[in-house]
């Protein structure tokens, strides 16, 4: 079972170490005692890490990257009157790559994206938002959601040093309670979530997000919170410093049917 | 009318200067006397002569308080505060600061302020018809500087400059053009123009025109269209690409593919669909018109 954080000895100088992080092969040469280069695919003018001369070990952390988050059902989501249901998401992750050492602390170098980030604009045009667009299944509870995205160990291998969690981590599961408190049934065409209101919890192998509510307040008015852990026995994850990540508790409101102009209302 | 002005600013007369210093009678001068000695006493001694060296001064002093005030603006670095508005600051604390120590001075020497308005309006008047041109430049910088069409650092289009603006002068305004060029530009002329301002918005969207025959199966055209739309990644889910079949013409029909994108990325994300968009329709076979193909519209 994988625990994060992921430390991995970096190499001593003159020697590579080969890594494959979100299915992209990268490789570490320690050219001095306090420098480093990255080379791979999608790095292939190199780069140049500089570092303190005791940095050790390289920590890998799972992020939720640095957006906000627009999550879009596939199907259509109908939240009837009075009614409140839990729905389960997958969001793909980040993985945050630090240098440093136990005794000196972690310094974050670099953000390994998933393979696709697609974006999207919340709110109109002339002022919304840049947001992480994920478009993704819905899943009837957090436990089904986990029982598909969970990472399988058979079909994982661990070659050399690269560390299947790495190469391929699986999607966080994020678990909300809808709640419409209106008298009309309310269809659900996006959720907005800021990325202060998300925090990464582990619990074996998953990774699961802290577990929100979404009450509707209106046709088109949601408001979100915070409602901590997703389940009893998760952990939240640390910062790379083992520092605790807290989120924000505060509510925040947002348009959870909100339909984009594309300006095709405005004719040619 | 000017000559009673110039009139005004020489030395100390009953009606229009402040309550004159008692005048004392210089001693005379000894036979000795050196050279300095003796143009100082030809100028009425040092009583007569402090006034105008403090006035001097105030000006010197104003002067140096001016700049030194514009540097410690420039070195402002609050999130919130951009170029723009410290360039305001600017140019509002210089201006401010040297026109403050010019009317100390003038007082010093003995015009009175009220005396001084009343000049400055003839004066503005005399100015207005000789630097017509200048003054409304001047003008038109002050509204640009506070109505604000466009910031230091924006790209903007002028008729037909386009790049981004280096600086706003009270006469004039510099852009610098994607080719490297510094375009200075009248104030007068920006505020006249028709500016578009391509740094408001973060999000821009492109239009593609794909003309194709009228044989062609319009609904695999769209969606053709659309996979090629939604599979790049820098294309934003939301709001959502579109097809629209726009018309029908001798050579074939328009459809328009429409996408939107991050401003910062427009022109790269428009070269590449337009490509995609080009080498797909060749892929799939899809019947051209009887001329030309795909067109961006800007």
């Amino acid at each position: 079972m994988a625990s994060w954080p992921i430390d991995i000895e970096l190499p001593l100088p003159g020697e590579t170490l080969e890594l494959d992080i979100q299915h992209r092969k990268i490789c570490l040469r320690r050219s001095s005692d306090n420098q480093l280069e990255l080379t791979g695919e999608a790095y292939k003018q190199g780069v140049v890490i500089g570092g303190s001369p005791g940095m050790t070990t390289a920590r890998f952390l799972p992020s939720l990257g640095t957006m906000p988050l627009l999550i879009f059902p596939k199907s259509k989501l109908l939240c009837p009157s009075h009614q409140s249901f839990e729905v389960a998401f997958s969001v793909p992750i980040y993985i945050v790559m630090g240098f440093g050492s136990e005794e000196k602390g972690f310094t974050r170098v670099i953000d390994f994206p998933p393979m696709r980030v697609p974006r999207a604009l919340y709110g109109p045009v002339d002022s919304g938002i840049i947001c992480r667009s994920v478009q993704t299944e819905i899943y009837h509870s957090l436990d089904a959601a986990r029982r598909q995205t969970s990472f399988s160990e058979e079909t994982s291998s661990e070659t050399g040093e690269s560390n299947p969690f790495l190469s391929a981590p699986p999607p966080a599961v994020l678990a909300i309670k809808l709640e419409n408190t209106t008298s009309e049934p309310l269809d659900i065409i996006k959720i907005m979530a800021p990325l202060a209101h998300l925090t990464l919890y582990e619990e074996g192998s998953d990774l699961l997000t802290n577990h929100l509510r979404m009450k509707l307040l209106g046709e088109l008015e949601a408001e979100l919170t915070s409602t901590g852990s997703p389940t009893p026995d998760s952990t939240p994850l640390r910062d790379l410093n083992g520092n605790p990540v807290i989120p924000d508790q505060r509510p925040t409101l947002f348009a959870h049917n909100y339909k984009q102009k594309t300006g095709l209302e405005f004719g040619f | 009318m000017i000559p009673t002005i110039l009139l005004q600013l020489t030395p100390p007369k009953p009606a229009t200067t402040t309550p004159p210093v008692e005048a004392i009678p210089l001693p005379p001068l000894p036979a000795d006397a050196t050279i300095f000695e003796r143009l100082l006493h030809a100028m009425g001694g040092w009583q007569a002569i402090s006034p105008y060296l403090t006035a001097i001064l105030i000006l010197l002093v104003g002067y140096l308080l001016a700049k030194i005030t514009h540097k410690v603006i420039q070195r402002i670095d609050r999130p919130g505060i951009t170029t723009h508005t410290i360039t305001v600051l600017q140019k509002l604390a210089f201006y401010v600061i040297i026109g403050g120590a010019f009317i100390l001075a003038l007082q010093k020497v003995g015009v009175k302020l009220s005396n001084l308005l009343a000049a400055a309006g003839i004066v503005t008047v005399a100015v207005s018809f000789a630097a017509q041109t200048s003054v409304s430049n001047v003008i038109s910088g002050i509204f640009l500087l506070f109505d604000r069409p466009f910031s230091i650092g924006d790209t903007i289009k002028v008729d037909t400059t386009l790049g981004v603006v280096q600086s706003i002068g009270l006469l004039s305004s510099k852009v610098r053009t994607f080719d490297n060029l510094v375009v200075r530009i009248p104030n007068e002329a920006l505020l006249k123009s028709t500016i578009i301002n391509y740094s408001l918005v973060q999000v821009r969207r492109i239009d593609i025109s794909v003309t194709v025959s009228q044989e062609a199966d319009l609904i695999r055209v769209r969606e053709l269209l659309l996979s090629v739309m939604r599979e790049h990644v820098s294309v934003l889910d939301e709001p959502a690409p579109a097809v629209l079949t726009d018309l029908t013409t001798e050579t074939g029909v328009v459809l328009i593919a429409r996408v939107w994108v991050l401003s910062s990325e427009f022109v790269q994300i428009r070269s590449e669909l337009t490509t995609s968009v080009i080498e797909l329709l060749k892929t799939e076979g899809i019947p051209r018109p009887r001329q030309y193909w795909a067109h961006v519209e800007n």
